[in-house]
């Protein structure tokens, strides 16, 4: 099964405005194992002063646990039993990561707040599909007959920018995550991962679902290479015409060897 | 070639930002009190309309409620900033505040204001003391997962304004109602809910979400008086 990779980042027009920096991450690793994604938002409060930096690393940390979760032999019963420790993992290692950049710089108490950021990751291998999210942003699945999906549903709770944290006391106890096993869910065509600046830029639920749809289309109609070309540009042109923050798309497509 | 590639989704659009007036039309805002809540709401709308067009992200849209006894839309369609104008309130009537209360709250359901919007702003303008049961109305609107995430400005005009209600409509201990003296301080701050909260809700940043939330848009302190209180209500 092969995996296609599109994706970007555009900081958002407020931030422009303010000079603040944008404070999405993304990025993603593809072995002969396994392909993982994984895209972040920094919080942009002022107390939340590097999430620049915690996105950052929540991408990366999750990129290298989720990879190394791929190694592991593979059972149905195992994968299950062991994906129910990597929320714990992920924070822990998150926490290592921001304890080393810190430098002990701001107090303990404050310190993985100062970084808090938000994230959602998806891990492909042969035989599954593992997803995980902490906070707002939007993932999505398109099937091969073309319905969207929210594999871990909509956090109806989520209104006026108000998100759950990876840089929270609580953490673990927010992130979702699901495993699909290809035997008993058949592989999405496509898996959409994105900030929530890019939701919030369309009139409604609807524009959203298009515009994953449309990406279908228009990389079948195109390919690859000139819908990652035209991406950063769309992404700045959306903060523009919509929500103003800084928005990422990162994509998965499956494609025909 | 990448030129001619559609952008793909749906209709875009900027973040709706719903901006309420509640304001007292009792019989003792009669005379001068409401005269100077006219002036100031009036005076208020070019530099509401300016921070707007700073902030072209936002959709800010004005609604009014006037209360007195009973309370009615005042301006009743989300309007537009941009086309927003102030018809003069008249005074007569008691106080039912609650009923406002009440009246926001309905506007507030997510069906009539999507996730996507950016926290309401409600102003609460009034001189005395609410003729029906606020607390109850209050608790009606708390009830709201978007009245919860508003902006809530209290202000009181002349010495009896109840600001102990005020305060608990603001429900944030670290943001104290205003208490307008006299014409030119009203003025201000009207002015400074019309723009500088106005800003500060425009453009909120992500907030991490508490079991306590007091609110997800930090507000600026209106800034010390240097006004000598001459005029006084």
């Amino acid at each position: 099964m092969a995996w296609q990779i599109i994706g970007d980042t555009a900081r958002g027009i407020t931030h422009i405005r303010a000079d603040k920096p944008n404070q999405d991450a993304w990025g993603f690793v593809q072995t002969t194992a396994c392909t993982c994604l994984a895209v972040a938002d920094g919080h942009g409060a002022d107390k939340h002063y590097r999430s620049d930096v915690g996105a950052q690393l929540a991408v990366t940390n999750a990129l290298e646990l989720l990879q190394l979760f791929a190694q592991q032999s593979f059972d149905t019963q195992h994968i299950k039993r062991s994906a129910d420790y990597l929320a714990a993992k992920l924070v822990q290692l998150w926490r290592n990561a921001i304890n080393e950049v810190d430098q002990e710089q701001t107090p303990t108490d404050k310190r993985y707040s100062v970084y808090g950021t938000t994230l959602l990751t998806v891990l492909l291998t042969e035989h599954y599909v593992l997803y995980l999210q902490i906070g707002d942003g939007d993932m999505l699945t398109l099937s091969a007959t073309g319905e969207v999906h929210r594999p871990l549903g909509k956090n109806a709770q989520f209104v006026a920018n108000e998100t759950y944290s990876l840089g929270a006391e609580d953490a673990v106890c927010h992130i979702e995550q699901q495993v699909q096993f290809f035997k008993y869910h058949p592989a999405p065509a496509l898996i959409f991962l994105a900030t929530d600046g890019y939701a919030n830029s369309f009139a409604d639920e609807f524009g959203l679902c298009q515009a994953v749809q449309d990406f279908q289309t228009q990389i079948g109609l195109h390919g690859y290479r000139p819908i990652q070309m035209c991406l950063g540009e769309w992404l700045h042109e959306t903060s523009e015409l919509g929500s103003g923050d800084d928005i990422t798309v990162a994509i998965l497509v499956h494609c025909e060897m | 070639m990448t030129n001619t590639i559609k952008r793909p989704g749906g209709a875009m659009a900027t973040r709706p930002l719903h901006f309420f007036w509640l304001a007292d039309c009792s019989g003792s805002m009669a005379g001068e009190k409401i005269e100077s809540l006219n002036y100031a709401i009036r005076n208020a709308i070019k530099p509401m309309q300016d921070v707007a067009a700073a902030n072209p992200n936002a959709q800010v849209m004005v609604r009014a409620i006037r209360f007195s006894t009973g309370a009615e839309w005042h301006i009743a369609q989300a309007t537009p900033v941009e086309q927003f104008v102030w018809d003069d309130l008249k005074a007569c009537g008691v106080t039912d505040m609650g009923v406002a209360l009440t009246m926001v709250a309905q506007q507030l359901e997510v069906a009539f204001m999507p996730d996507r919007c950016l926290p309401p702003v409600l102003v609460l303008v009034s001189d005395g003391q609410p003729s029906d049961d606020f607390n109850a109305a209050l608790e009606t609107l708390m009830r709201k997962p978007w009245a919860r995430k508003s902006v809530r400005i209290g202000i009181g005009i002349g010495y009896d304004a109840d600001m102990e209600v005020l305060q608990k409509f603001i429900g944030n201990s670290e943001l104290k109602p205003l208490l307008a003296h006299n014409a030119e301080e009203l003025v201000n701050y009207i002015r400074w809910a019309s723009t500088v909260v106005l800003q500060a809700a425009s453009a909120p940043a992500s907030q991490v979400k508490h079991k306590q939330s007091q609110g997800v848009v930090p507000i600026p302190h209106f800034p010390s008086a240097s006004i000598v209180i001459d005029d006084v209500w």
